[in-house]
């Protein structure tokens, strides 16, 4: 990849920080969604919640499902790299893309759920706790895609047969050890409390917060890539004939 | 074709041992370590969770287990036992040449792991039948979801090391498959060793 297209990938990883710091501020920390509220609240004390601090929240879920766009750039980002380093088509690459950007949408409607409830705090208490649900269940089941997404890096990561490899083996297992791990979520609906209900260790900060740093490596390692893969070019014939050629 | 390159293509198409091109203080790939490693604390956080709730809800959890059938426990913690050994013996035979020897071993292992399942699945079936089931009470919640989260990782090993055993059966070469023969089996040894801290935990611990 030549210098130009190397420096917008690079930007593409660097997205991944702005996603990560946006969705917690928005989502996590205005959204009061760290540590979230539990299934199990009463109706009434969750539409008391919304009520008192209703203008955070719209803030909140406002910016969390628009930093989803930098969640797209990450993926975008990830393709192109994914394309130079697949071998035997790009299959994968493309499963990568297309479960990278359905996934956006998952955090995505979920805080559209949330602040629609933010929205109007005012009407009935059982209406806010409704569209408060939707949210996680969107959040919770909306995982599979990510599947997707996380196992197909990790297998052209684990084939890239360079003596270094772009990405680490160790990180391409944790990616698929993640992404499977997102299948507890399926449980989660069985419960209101406990270590399987939305905020619970196994629903909740593991399933979150495990992703969060993960990406956070990966996004070190494809801005990396983003140079190495320009340095392989600038060494290939391709680019040293096109450069005598102009 | 120079003679060192021949001797190279040779080498690889032959069963004999040869040793790993570089010696690794891992069996397998060294990155699935942390694939096993992620799991082993996903495993681990679920003991601590059971051992927490059972520190408060003492007496539930003491009446939940005198509901278990410790007999269907206690023979599975044999098959999945003996299971792990056929595995091991497997890779020890593909490491000296003998990949017929090595596939009869991993139908074994696979063929205890379905046991297991099946003996899994009954005891699911008897304890719905005597009226627990994961709403029932905390303890039988863990028990249902540890215990099921153990039979995924089974069933996951099951067809781990099927694939592996076609991969074998058609290039049947030591030097092709080691990699994924080692992964196999240290993931089937993590499923026998979760096993072996599931069933004192939930079966026996008072």
């Amino acid at each position: 990849m030549d210098e130009n297209e190397a420096r917008l990938v690079r930007l593409c990883g660097w997205s991944t920080f702005v996603f990560l710091a946006l969705f917690c501020l928005g989502w996590g920390v205005l959204g009061r969604n760290i540590p979230p509220y539990g299934a199990d609240m009463p109706a009434a004390d969750l539409a008391a919640i919304y009520r008192q601090h209703a203008v955070s929240l719209r803030v909140g879920f406002a910016v969390g499902a628009a930093s989803t766009t930098f969640l797209a750039t990450w993926a975008i980002g990830l393709f192109r790299i994914m394309v130079a380093m697949e071998r035997g088509g790009s299959l994968l690459s493309y499963c990568q893309l297309i479960g990278g950007i359905l996934t956006t949408m998952v955090p995505f409607f979920a805080c559209i759920f949330w602040l629609t409830a933010a929205f109007r705090p005012e009407q009935d208490k059982s209406i806010i706790r409704l569209l408060f649900d939707m949210g996680w269940m969107t959040i919770d089941i909306g995982f599979g895609v990510t599947i997707v997404q996380y196992v197909a890096l990790g297998i052209v990561a684990l084939r890239d047969k360079r003596a270094k490899p772009l990405f680490p083996k160790w990180l391409a297992w944790l990616g698929i050890w993640i992404g499977l791990e997102f299948l507890v979520e399926l449980i989660m609906p069985q419960f209101r409390s406990g270590p399987f209900s939305w905020n619970g260790l196994f629903a909740y900060w593991l399933p979150f917060f495990a992703p969060f740093v993960w990406m956070t490596g990966v996004a070190v390692f494809m801005i990396k890539a983003a140079t190495r893969l320009n340095g392989e070019y600038e060494s290939s014939p391709a680019a040293v004939s096109a450069a005598s050629a102009s | 074709m120079d003679a060192p390159i021949r001797q190279a293509v040779d080498s690889a198409d032959t069963n004999a041992p040869r040793p790993p091109a570089a010696v690794s203080a891992l069996p397998g790939d060294a990155g699935f370590w942390t694939f096993i490693a992620a799991d082993a604390i996903l495993f681990a956080l679920l003991f601590f969770q059971f051992s927490l709730d059972r520190s408060h809800h003492a007496q539930v959890f003491d009446a939940g287990r005198g509901e278990l059938v410790i007999t269907l426990g206690a023979v599975n913690t044999l098959v999945l036992v003996t299971s792990s050994w056929l595995m091991a013996r497997g890779v020890r035979s593909a490491s000296l040449g003998d990949i017929d020897s090595t596939l009869r071993w991993i139908t074994g292992t696979v063929g205890l792991g379905g046991v297991f399942a099946v003996l899994k699945i009954t005891e699911y079936v008897l304890e719905i039948r005597f009226g627990h089931a994961p709403s029932t009470s905390t303890f039988f919640m863990y028990y249902f979801m540890i215990t099921g989260i153990h039979l995924v990782h089974l069933l996951a090993g099951v067809i781990a090391l099927s694939a592996i055993s076609l991969r074998l059966r058609s290039a049947p070469n030591y030097g092709r498959n080691r990699v994924f023969l080692e992964c196999g089996a240290s993931y089937w040894h993590l499923v026998d060793l979760l096993w072996m801290f599931i069933f004192p935990l939930l079966y026996l611990a008072r």
